[in-house]
Formats: structure tokens, sequence, C-alpha cells
């Protein structure tokens, strides 16, 4: 299994990421007391949408490709700053909004939409919707699916 | 003197000079497509569908009255009014096209003319006492202006 990258230069329009959930499964008894059953220690089922708006055909046509390409092989989706990512600020805050120094971050925001750190791999959760909206113009809509692979 | 007028102006409806015309406009209007992207600072724009709609104002009005004879808004109110056979009939013919030809025209050489196949979307006519009958129509382009478009020149 190899990763593939999204097509770039296509700039997506909207983007929406969910980092996930932590496997655990919680049992609540009769006096409302919780018990949490956790399976693992990493994030599970990040996802993310990507909407591209009036793109030109052609460029819909690379991300169709792209979605044959990783589902031919089980193969995975990488995104970067210019394929999927753009438009990302990676500042980082040292200080809060009361100007207290704190341990300032170590990773950008596009360092967690990545998933490279958190060893999650995005996938095509479904297939890449195409609505033509005028001549030689489509919108485009991407979802993904991040999974932890097995070893 | 370069300046158009009221004077100026003409109305052709189906080949036909429309007698009395009080006044036509039209406005044309384009939709545009977003393109603006994620990292984009100002909104960027491919062009759309174009659209172009009218009205006009004219007075009811027969050449010789009590001859039978049609009145100027004939073919208008003929494409865009069906009559049905009986009372309560809801299934009749559809509304035709029409096609309208606006014109400016000073002397016989200085002819300029926007032409549209239309649909006639709103006719309203009035009786009222102390003015002379008239009737408002509103219309919508099928396509766009074709045949000789001297007007936008």
């Amino acid at each position: 299994m190899a990763s593939i990258g999204f097509p770039i230069y296509v700039p997506p329009s909207s983007r929406s990421y969910s980092p996930g959930t932590f496997p655990q499964q919680t049992f609540e008894s009769q006096n409302g007391a919780k018990t949490v059953l956790r399976y693992g220690s990493k994030r599970v089922n990040a996802t993310l949408t990507l909407g591209f708006a009036n793109i030109e055909d052609a460029l819909a046509v690379l991300i169709l490709e792209n979605y044959e390409a990783v589902n031919e092989a089980w193969d995975s989706v990488t995104f970067g700053s210019t394929s999927g990512l753009q438009g990302i600020s990676d500042a980082k805050r040292g200080t809060d909004d009361y100007g207290v120094i704190r341990p300032e971050a170590t990773n950008g925001l596009t360092d967690h939409i990545q998933e490279a750190i958190s060893g999650l791999k995005w996938r095509y959760s479904g297939p890449p919707k195409v609505t033509s909206t005028f001549k030689g113009r489509s919108n485009v809509s991407c979802s993904f699916v991040a999974c932890l692979d097995s070893p | 003197m370069g300046f158009y007028s009221g004077r100026d102006g003409e109305l052709y409806v189906a080949g036909t000079k429309a007698a009395k015309v009080q006044s036509w406009s039209f406005s044309s209007s384009m939709a545009v497509l977003e393109t603006t992207s994620l990292g984009d600072t100002d909104r960027t724009l491919e062009s759309g569908v174009r659209s172009y709609s009218g009205s006009a104002r004219l007075f009811y009005y027969v050449e010789a009255p009590g001859s039978g004879a049609d009145s100027n808004l004939n073919t208008i109110l003929t494409s865009a009014i069906k009559t049905g056979s009986e009372a309560g009939d809801g299934e009749n013919d559809k509304s035709t096209q029409v096609v309208l030809k606006l014109r400016m025209i000073t002397g016989s050489t200085d002819v300029r003319d926007i032409q549209f196949s239309v649909f006639i979307t709103g006719v309203s006519m009035n009786s009222a006492v102390g003015e002379v009958a008239s009737a408002d129509i509103s219309w919508e382009a099928n396509g766009a202006p074709f045949g000789n478009t001297t007007l936008v020149n």
C-alpha cells in the first residue's frame, strides 16, 4: 500500500475537518455512573470534506482519476499545501488571548489535518460527487475518512 | 446631435411596427459563478448565464373601431393568452413566443435595433375614468438577441 497525492493546484473552496474519536464504549448504570472501556489510545475515523466550486471540468477529471487510482490498489491519499490544504495558516500560538505564555504548539493546523503525526491514513469514504453548473464548469465534493491500518 | 429620446423609439411586434407605444425598456443581466478558493483574499468570478427581460407600455388602440379590426395589442395578447373552449377549461394551448424588435431611429439612415424572441410573462391592462386605456407588458427573452443587433454598437 502506497500513498497517492491528491491532485495539485485544484484549490478547494470549502473544507471541513473532524479529528475523529477514540475507540471506546460507555456503559451507563441505572444510577448514572459511567464506565468507559477504552480499546485504544489513538484517534480513528477522522473525517475531511473538500468542496470545489465551479472548477474547470478538466480539474474535475483529475479528481475522478485520483479516486480511481487510490481505490484500485487500496492506497491512501495525501494532501499538501497546494492540494487540498491550500489556505491554511500554520501559525502557532505562544500566548493565549490574555497574554499568558504557554508552551508553543509544535504542530500547525496543516500537520493535524494531514494526519502525518497520528499515523492515520486518508481514504475516500465515498465516490466524489460531480455537479455540472455551467458549460465547462462543475462543483465537486469529496469526502475522506482517516483510518488506522492494522500492522 | 447624438442623443435619442422617446420620439426616436419604436417597437416592432412580429415584424410589424406597433402603434401607440408609450415606452419600452429592456435589461440584461448575468449570473456569475464564484470561483473563490481557500487562500484567496479577493472574490474571483467566472461568467455565467446571461438573461434578458423587458417591458413596454402601449395604449390600447384600434385603427378603425367598429370594423372588427384587431387592436395594436393583438399579437402580444394572443401569444400570451390562450382561450379555452368552455368555462373551466384547464387544458389549452401553451403560450407562444413572439419576436420583439426594439428600435432607435433618427432620419432614414441611423437605425439601431435589438431583437429578441420572447415569452410575454405579464400583461396588465387598465380602464379608468379620465385615462386612456393602456397595457403594461413584461417579457423574458428566449436565448440571446439575434439578427441585426445594431443597438449595441
